[in-house]
Parts: C-alpha cells; structure tokens; sequence
C-alpha cells in the first residue's frame, strides 16, 4: 500500500486565540514495503503528522492517499474500518491503552473489533504473542500484573493481531532501558522484514533512524526540511545542527575524527567494526609515510 | 476536545475586568446571578443586558467569539423558549394555526426565560474567561475562611480544587490520546446502537481511571517529599490584595443595582 | 565526612514478596557526585526512596549526616534530601511555575519575602527565570523536569537526588538537564545522587554504583566500570561507543594506558600511541 501525502497543512483549535498550525504543505511518498524514519523534536508536528495515516484527523488543506483512502477536508465522513485494519498504529506507552481482564481478550479486541472470526483470532493470538517475543502462558494473566515492558509487547500484540499491512510506530522505545531499547527496536525490525510491512518510525532519536530506515525525513515546526537515505542526511548533516537534532555517536565520532587526523573516512552506512578496519589502514598507511 | 467551546475555558490577557481581584468579581457575579431574578420590566432586562455586553466589552473578547462558545447552550436556551412559547396560556392571542396558539403572554415569557438564561451563562462564562482557575480558587479560600473556625476544611477543599484543575487538562490530553489509540484499534463511538457505543466507552474509561490513579500516586509521593503534612504552620505565596480599581468597579456597580432596583415595577 | 550511610539494609514491599534489596552498604562523602545504574527492577529507584523516608527498611539502618532516618526526624531528612522524580507532569503540584516552587516552600512555614528571594534565586539557577507565571500545560518536559529541581533547590537541601530524572525527556530535554545539573555542581556544594540509564551522565559522576536483582554488585569510578563490565546487556544497558571501538582497535594491538570514557580520550590515545611508534 503507498501513502502519499500531498500538501498536507493542519492547524489545531481553527478559529479561537489558541489557534496553531502544526503542518505546512507537508508532500511526503512513502512506498509499500519501506522503511521511513520520521525525525523531529517535540512539537516537530511528527505525531499530527502520524495521525493523519489513521484519519484520527484530516488535512486542513491538501490531501493525504492510503492505498485506496483519499483523505481530505471533503470527504470526512467516511468509513475508516478497513484503513485502520490496514494501518496499525503503535501510539507512545502503548501500555497505556490496555484494558481487559485478561491478556488474550486484550489481543482479541482490535481484530473483534474488525469483525475477524473468532476462530481466526485464537489462531492469529498465538502467532503474535511468540512474534512479540512473549510466553503463551501470560495470556491468562492480567495485564497489569505483568511488567512495564511485558505489557509494551502485549499491546504491540493487540496491533499485530488485526494483520496490518504499515506499521506505524510513535517513540516506541520510549521509557525502556537501553537494552530494551534495543530488544524493541530490533523486533520491529524482524517484523518488518518476515512480514514485509511498511514501516514508519516516528522518534526523535537518530540513532534508530540511521540504524533501521531506508529513507528518513526531518520535520522542524511542521516543515520538512530534509528527506533522503542516512547516507544523505549525513551529507547534509549542517541542516541538522542548525535545529538541533544529533547525529548518532558513530558519526559524530567519524565527524571528529576526520577533524583530528589528517585523513577522512567516508560515511557509508558501516558499522562500528568496519569502522576500526578503516581507522587501523589510514593508520597504518600515515605510519608507513 | 471541542476547541470552540468557552465554558471553563480561560484567556490570558490585561484587560481592566483581568485585573480585578478575583474576590471583587465572584461577589459581583455572585449577586449579579441573584439580581436576573429580580428583573420584571423591559427597562430592568435592558439594564442587565446593557452591564452585561459593556463587561465583555471591557474583557477586550468578542461578542461573536462568546456567543458561538456557548453552542451547546443555545439548545437548550432555544428550547425553554419554545417550550414557555407553546406551553403558556396567557394573554391575547396573537398567532394561531389549526390547534396550536400562541399567546402574548407566552411570548413574553418564553422571552425573559431565555434571556434570563443567557446572561447568566455569559456572565459566569466571563468570570472564568478573564479569571485563572487559581484565582477563582484563592478567592474562594479567602471568602469562605470564617468558616475555618467551625473545623471546616476550608484548606484542604482549596489544594483539592487546585490540583483537579491543575490536571484537567493533562487528564483532558489523556483522554484524547486514549480514545485515538482505541479508535485506531476499530472502536467506533459515533456509529451503532446505544448499548455498542454504551460498551465502547469502557476501553475509554478503565485507561484513564488507571493514569489517573498512578498519577495520583505518583503526586502523593511527590508531595510528601516536598514535605506537605497539611494546612497547618503553612505560608501562603499568593496574596490577594484589593485595589483602586476594585473600588471603582464596587461604587459603579452597586450605583448600577440602584437604577436597576429603581427601574423595576 | 559522610553525609549518607547505608548499613545491610533490606527492603521488600511485603511478606509474600521478594526482597527487593539485600543487604546493601554503602557510604557517601559530602560534595560527591554518585551515579547509580541498574536493569529495572534492580531496585535503583528503591534505594533513592529510602533515603528521604519514602520507604522504610524491614533491616539495617539508613543514616543521613550522622542521624539515623526514624519516623520523628523524617521532615528534617527529607529537608537535607531532596528528590526529582521520573514524571516531569506527575510532580508539578502548584497550577504555575511560581506555585510549584513555593509549594514546598509553604509547606515549610518560610515567611512569604523569603519565599520570593529562594524562588528568584532557583529559578534563575535552572534559568528558568522567564517563565515565572507559566502554567504546567504550556511547558516541555526538560521545562518542568527544571522547574521539579528549581522546587528542591529552593529548600536548599544537603543532597540532591535525581530518580531518572531524564528518561521521559526527548534529547533537548535531556541536554538541559544535563547542564542545569553541571551549574549546579559548580555553583553549590551538594551532594548529587543520580539514578539512570544514561552512560554520558554516569561519565559525569565521581562514582558509580550498580545494582542488579537487589544487590549492590559494583562500587568503583565509572572508568574503572566502562573497563570492568563485559555485560552490559545484564544491568539494561547497551555497550558504550568509545568502548566498543576501543575494543575493536585492541584486536589491531592498540593499547590505551587507561580506557577512553570520550570521543577526545579516545582519539588522544590514537594520536599518542600514532606518534610514539
């Protein structure tokens, strides 16, 4: 499914003194199957921005295209059922969103919602709860008995379950520590490839941008102001500074270095042993000088 | 959240009615709510209404921008009308269609009820559109500290109110972030039988019930930590003090409530 | 002299359940700077708790500038210790920036011209001067994460704990906290007691402390901790850049006299170890 946004502008509270204007002409493609990283702070406009892909909210002007869903300011009455099947939104906590007694009624209650069989559903619990890395036996349990990062994966679950074709994941590491940070991200990671989703992370951290996404995009209050693969990003990387989003260590550490040395090591996408492999040659090559 | 919406709603700003102490205009609202009722000629409706629109005016807010925020009210202002319209046989008649007549004195009636109505939502609109909740809450831990003396928990129902208020909109924001997470997990609260939308409102509420609750604890803690252990030996910061202005707005305004009572029959 | 003292404590929420500390001891010099560093769940938080009287040991003593922490001198204690919470919304009691600060304030009886005073100093100390009358709702989370500290620098405490206080903040939140933190270190003698996830603020410390299910593993420098660990995964934490490249060098035979906690160390010894040979 390709998402195409097509000058996309939003405001927030249109006509009162509070008025904001979160999006301006926001063009954005993004294709089936990719991997898309949107990068910006805290009021970038990031999260508007993701929820315009779930029609939660609809374009002030312009319009926004989801495989067959055209979303504009017209056409706000429609049934959005199937979009949302389709779309799978990983809001911030997502923890925060479960209910039910017990974990596996929790599960159940997107696709029900959907109007899956439910002879399907108890099929599909138990695919998602081992994709998400979690024991059958939890499903019985209450998912407020079990840990902060236990529900993050039953709630991921519940998303899952209804078989969305794009992910959406906003700060979904948010509140982990760093390893777990790591766990998360690399099972969206897994997901992406075994299920071939589309998958657009929004986050403020660019080191996942740069070690997961195939295009990423960097939204400054409500702008686009960089798009392209990290490769590109890093070419540009003086946009950056200027809005204050941080390169990932690796490159800040490579910027350095190509300031200390009297040599450069060009970025492309290495990872942190292919750079000391670097590092050791140019070495070796000044000493033998 | 309904953006348009001005009840409860608070806008900053330094105008003359801003600057009031928030003791002067809960009184002076307070009364004014008491005084409608007294009102029982044309020229006494007139009165109010004329106080009414110059303190929005003084408010620097638009007229159109308060009328249009009372939306929901209008249903119901426009429905007491129609009710007292159809509903009262009084006076001559002076419309009639087959069965249905309507008489002067319904008319009359209908109209006073409804703009009995209206001003006092406009009026206790601007009280909250031009005062802090915080404000509201000091003046009302300042009037009602007599009662402290017969063991009323005058302290502890001010830090309550201004804790609620203080969260309603973070709970406010909650809310909203829950109900798009369900909604994008298929619940549809505006489609389907009363008793399925009924249902869908628990994935709503037993979230929020939950945040609430730990954020209730978590502030617990952090109070206790702060070293809160109650209203006794406790400082205040905020000082309400009255002013020139204050005086000035009391003399015009009991000068108004003589011509209003002097103009009624 | 010591200003905080843990003696074999324990500590667990009730009977049926685990301990969630055993047996720590540990002292802290007045002035120090200690990072503390767990997975979750390690009971990080819980130590932090303990000191200003949150909680209470089932055994051993807690002791804060030589007194031991009792149901009576608790307000005394929690007036040397003071603590940041992990929530930057859930702490901010006050409906302003102002209120906030003075809240703690009234609580302890401080007539209302010395409020002003400790409210304009700690505010312009986390410059957060500006936004006096600002209410929560209007502030980002490094905003009121700042004004949570200005609160407890107002009470002017002996210790100042910070209970993660940067993990729900983005990465400009985070920074201002971090530099809000490196004022006050060089503005005012206190003790600074940090618990977190984040290796760069542990390099900040003069000492760290790690614990892992309960029990207080490690108590060293945080160089000495970035040589020493091998499994980081095991405390929640992910291997360090520098270490991890430092690593990878060592297998080409570069040595470091002592490891590198910085991109500068590290490319110093590069540059040193370039030149000698």
């Amino acid at each position: 499914m390709d998402i195409q946004f097509k000058k996309v502008s939003y405001i927030y509270q249109p006509n009162t003194p509070f008025s904001h204007q979160a999006l301006h002409e926001i063009d954005l493609t993004i294709k089936s199957g990719e991997f898309i990283a949107i990068v910006g702070h805290t009021g970038s406009g990031k999260s508007t921005l993701l929820q315009h892909l779930n029609g939660l909210i609809y374009p002030a002007t312009g319009e926004v295209r989801i495989g067959e869903y055209v979303l504009n300011d017209e056409n706000r009455k429609q049934d959005l059922k199937e979009l949302r099947q389709k779309v799978g939104l990983v809001f911030q906590y997502p923890e925060h969103q479960l209910f039910e007694e017990t974990v596996e009624k929790d599960i159940a209650f997107g696709p029900r919602n959907f109007g899956v069989p439910d002879k399907l559903i108890d099929q599909r619990i138990k695919q998602v709860i081992e994709e998400v890395g979690l024991n059958e036996e939890i499903l019985s349990k209450s998912p407020f008995e079990l840990s902060g990062g236990q529900m993050r994966r039953v709630a991921i679950a519940g998303i899952l379950a209804a078989m969305p074709e794009v992910l959406v994941l906003d700060e979904p590491t948010a509140g982990l520590d760093p390893y777990g940070q790591q766990q998360m991200m690399a099972l969206f990671y897994r997901l992406h490839k075994e299920r071939k989703l589309t998958t657009i992370l929004v986050t403020h951290k660019m080191e996942d941008a740069f070690t997961y996404a195939d295009r990423i995009v960097v939204l400054e209050k409500g702008n686009k102001i960089l798009e392209g693969t990290p490769v590109d990003i890093f070419r540009d990387r003086r946009f950056l500074h200027n809005v204050r989003l941080e390169l990932p260590e690796i490159l800040l550490f490579l910027e350095k270095f190509n300031d200390t040395f009297p040599f450069t090591i060009e970025y492309k996408g290495q990872t942190v042993e292919e750079i000391a492999v670097e590092i050791d040659q140019k070495l070796k090559e000044i000493k033998g000088q | 959240m309904k953006s348009w919406l001005v009840i409860g709603q608070y806008v900053p700003g330094h105008s003359v009615l801003h600057r009031l102490d928030p003791r002067t205009k809960l009184l002076m609202i307070f009364t004014y709510v008491i005084i409608v009722f007294f009102a029982n000629n044309t020229l006494s409706y007139g009165l109010l209404a004329i106080f009414a629109i110059w303190t929005i005016f003084l408010s620097k807010l638009s007229l159109t921008y308060i009328l249009k925020g009372i939306t929901p009210i209008w249903f119901f202002i426009i429905f007491s009308f129609l009710i007292h319209l159809f509903f009262t046989n009084d006076g001559d008649i002076i419309w009639q269609l087959s069965g249905l007549k309507i008489y002067s004195g319904g008319l009359v009636k209908g109209l006073t009820i409804s703009l009995r109505f209206l001003l006092l939502i406009m009026v206790t609109s601007l009280l909250t559109l031009t005062t802090s909740p915080m404000e509201i809450t000091d003046a009302l831990e300042n009037l009602l500290s007599p009662l402290q003396k017969w063991k009323f928990p005058v302290h502890e129902l001010a830090l309550m109110l201004s804790i609620s208020l203080r969260f309603i909109p973070t709970l406010m924001d909650e809310l909203d972030k829950i109900s798009k997470a369900q909604a994008s997990r298929g619940v549809d609260l505006r489609t389907g039988s009363l008793k399925s939308r009924m249902y869908a409102v628990i994935p709503l509420l037993v979230p929020l019930f939950i945040s609430a609750f730990r954020r209730a604890e978590d502030l617990a803690m952090a109070m206790e930590a702060r070293g809160y252990r109650g209203g006794e030996g406790r400082t205040k910061l905020r000082q309400l003090s009255y002013s020139w202005l204050d005086f000035q707005a009391v003399v015009i305004y009991i000068f108004i409530m003589i011509i209003f009572f002097m103009l009624r029959n | 002299m010591t200003i905080i003292e843990f003696r074999d404590v324990y500590f667990r929420y009730n009977e049926e359940q685990n301990w969630v500390l055993r047996n720590i001891s540990f002292s802290v010099n007045a002035g120090d700077s200690i990072a503390i560093i767990g997975h979750n769940g390690s009971g990080k938080s819980t130590v932090a708790k303990l000191i200003n009287g949150l909680l209470v040991p089932q055994a051993g003593d807690i002791l804060i500038d030589g007194e031991r922490v009792t149901e009576q001198n608790i307000w005394e204690v929690r007036q040397k210790a003071g603590m940041v919470f992990q929530n930057p919304e859930n702490q901010f009691v006050g409906t302003t920036v102002r209120d906030d600060i003075a809240f703690g304030l009234e609580n302890r009886g401080i007539p209302r011209e010395e409020m002003i005073k400790r409210i304009e100093r700690s505010l312009n100390e986390v410059g957060m001067q500006d936004f006096a009358l600002h209410e929560a709702h209007y502030l980002s989370g490094g905003q009121k994460q700042r004004v949570a500290i200005a609160s407890v620098m107002a009470i002017q405490p002996e210790v100042l704990i910070l209970d993660e206080a940067t993990s729900m903040l983005d990465p400009v939140g985070r920074n201002e906290i971090i530099k809000t933190i490196q004022h006050l270190k060089d503005e005012r003698n206190i003790t600074f007691l940090t618990i977190t996830h984040d290796l760069s603020e542990v390099t900040l410390a003069d000492r760290t402390l790690v614990l892992k299910e309960g029990k207080l593993v490690t108590d060293t420098t945080p160089r000495e901790l970035f040589a020493q660990v091998n499994d980081w995964e095991s405390l929640g934490l992910t291997e360090p850049f520098t270490t991890k490249i430092a690593n990878e060098l060592e297998k080409y035979g570069y040595k470091f006299s002592s490891h590198p906690l910085n991109h500068e160390e590290l490319m110093n010894e590069l540059w040193t170890y370039n030149l000698k040979k």
